[in-house]
């Protein structure tokens, strides 16, 4: 991915108007920060990025195409876990999600090699090796959000979408998941939803302020 | 015990009845953890009672009932998933339409139909002793249809069941995926049919499957463990209902509900947080 454009996007929802003819430009391997009140529009603003809502007027390119048309091209860190916490599934599950291909095939040994060891070493970049073979239900939430980080590692895709990552967690728990996106800097570009700018300072290369329907660029620390 | 063993094994129907049991099991072994994963009873509800009026249907026509049973099945698990994906703040009213509409029709059809007698409390409570071969053969075929599917797509079922939205992004056809689980969910319905009726058999597709997520962590586990539960209830309801003159299904039904609440009592996930 090189380039990501918002061509005057607006979208409604329940008759109100969340996001009002934003225009930007992303380049490739920046970390985008994006940040605004409760229910300003953060999330809405993401998912539409990626192609998990369709906008209401105006559109996402990326590269010069819609988002949907893209495969594989995103790995997506939800806000929250998406189901129950005691759905049966083990960490190195979860995470081997972030490999899993659009149609089943029978990969021969050496992409099974590859695909076990993508699954491994972002596992290892969260630091849960410890609890690689345990359910998610005996995870901690810091574990938790740091599995769901290693999920959209291993997908190994250019963009990371991350929606309040560090929301509920402990000073410690924080500090682990940021590092493990530090290591990777400049291999993805981040976008990375948060209330708390202090997250963004000396991090974001670009600070989007959601408000409004509208979206105003802060200037970076 | 020996008196039992004997009887299984030489009258023909028990045979059956036992063969059909276990062929029962496995189908609930493979989907019924999903069904309970996914907290969807209701919808597997919802596809189960409206079957009735695809056997109702058959049975006016003319045409086979387990034919209409599986058409009607097949065709619910498509509306009822898609009502589940695009119409998820009317889903419970949409499903209870579906669930009572295909009950209402079933009946009238079946009392419409001229001959017909006493073939909608077999419908609806089961007759596993009444299994022939044809009957077998055909669940038997569906189970083979079943575990292909699941072996093929159990890893992409998961994804779908876990978060959609990541599977989208991963390129994964998220609608195809839920209506094939639907699909696959009605025709384990057509599976159970006549072992324990359609009323009943939610009962054999749930409780062995949310005895089992109790006790193991992961679906593959779950749905072996869930696949043993059920063929123990059924032996033992089984035999349960030979040895004191019950009727079968609801024998089988309430052995079931005995190991549910024996798994409640075991401490949770005995296998659970471990690395």
């Amino acid at each position: 991915m090189n380039t990501l454009q918002l061509d005057r996007l607006s979208f409604r929802y329940d008759g109100r108007a969340l996001l009002q003819e934003v225009s930007l430009q992303l380049s490739a391997g920046s970390f985008i920060g994006i940040v605004g009140a409760n229910g300003a529009g953060k999330s809405t603003l993401l998912k539409l990025m990626i192609g998990l809502l369709t906008p209401t007027a105006g559109r996402v390119l990326v590269d010069g195409e819609p988002p949907t048309r893209r495969r594989g091209w995103v790995g997506y860190v939800p806000q929250g876990l998406p189901v129950r916490r005691d759905f049966p599934l083990t960490v190195r599950q979860l995470v081997a999600q972030g490999r899993l291909q659009r149609w089943p095939g029978w990969p021969g040994p050496a992409a099974r090699r590859r695909r076990r060891e993508a699954v491994e070493a972002a596992i290892a970049q969260v630091e849960l090796q410890p609890q690689a073979g345990a359910s998610l239900g005996a995870l901690s939430g810091g574990q938790l959000q740091r599995a769901l980080l290693a999920r959209a590692l291993a997908t190994e895709a250019p963009l990371l979408a991350l929606d309040e990552p560090t929301s509920g967690l402990d000073a410690r728990s924080q500090a682990l998941l940021l590092a493990a996106l530090d290591a990777r800097r400049g291999r993805h570009t981040v976008l990375f939803v948060t209330h708390d700018v202090q997250l963004l300072t000396g991090r974001a290369d670009r600070v989007l302020d959601v408000a409004a329907g509208r979206i105003q660029e802060r200037a970076t620390a | 015990m020996s008196a039992l063993l004997t009887a299984f094994l030489t009258q023909r129907f028990l045979t059956h009845a036992l063969l059909g049991g276990m062929l029962a099991s496995l189908a609930a072994g493979l989907l019924g953890p999903f069904v309970v994963a996914r907290r969807i009873s209701y919808l597997a509800g919802g596809i189960a009672h409206s079957v009735l009026g695809g056997i109702g249907l058959a049975h006016w026509l003319g045409w086979p009932p387990l034919l209409g049973a599986a058409g009607a099945a097949v065709l619910s698990g498509l509306a009822i998933g898609t009502i589940h994906r695009r119409w998820r703040a009317q889903e419970d009213t949409l499903i209870s339409a579906l669930w009572a509409g295909g009950m209402a029709a079933g009946v009238l059809l079946l009392t419409a139909t001229p001959g017909y007698q006493n073939d909608l409390s077999s419908y609806l409570f089961g007759n596993i002793l009444m299994l022939d071969g044809p009957a077998l053969m055909l669940m038997a075929g569906l189970d083979g249809l079943l575990l292909v599917v699941m072996a093929l797509l159990h890893r992409h079922l998961r994804a779908v069941s876990f978060d959609a939205d990541f599977a989208q992004l991963r390129g994964l056809p998220v609608m195809a995926l839920e209506l094939l689980l639907m699909t696959l969910i009605a025709l384990t319905v057509v599976v159970m049919l006549q072992v324990v009726g359609l009323i009943l058999l939610i009962a054999l597709l749930t409780l062995p499957a949310a005895g089992a997520e109790r006790l193991l962590r992961t679906l593959p586990a779950i749905s072996l463990a869930t696949t043993g539960i059920a063929a123990a209830c059924s032996a033992s309801g089984l035999a349960l209902a030979y040895l004191a003159d019950w009727p079968a299904g609801p024998a089988i039904v309430l052995t079931t509900l005995a190991a549910y609440v024996l798994c409640l009592l075991a401490p949770r996930r005995l296998m659970g947080a471990s690395s």
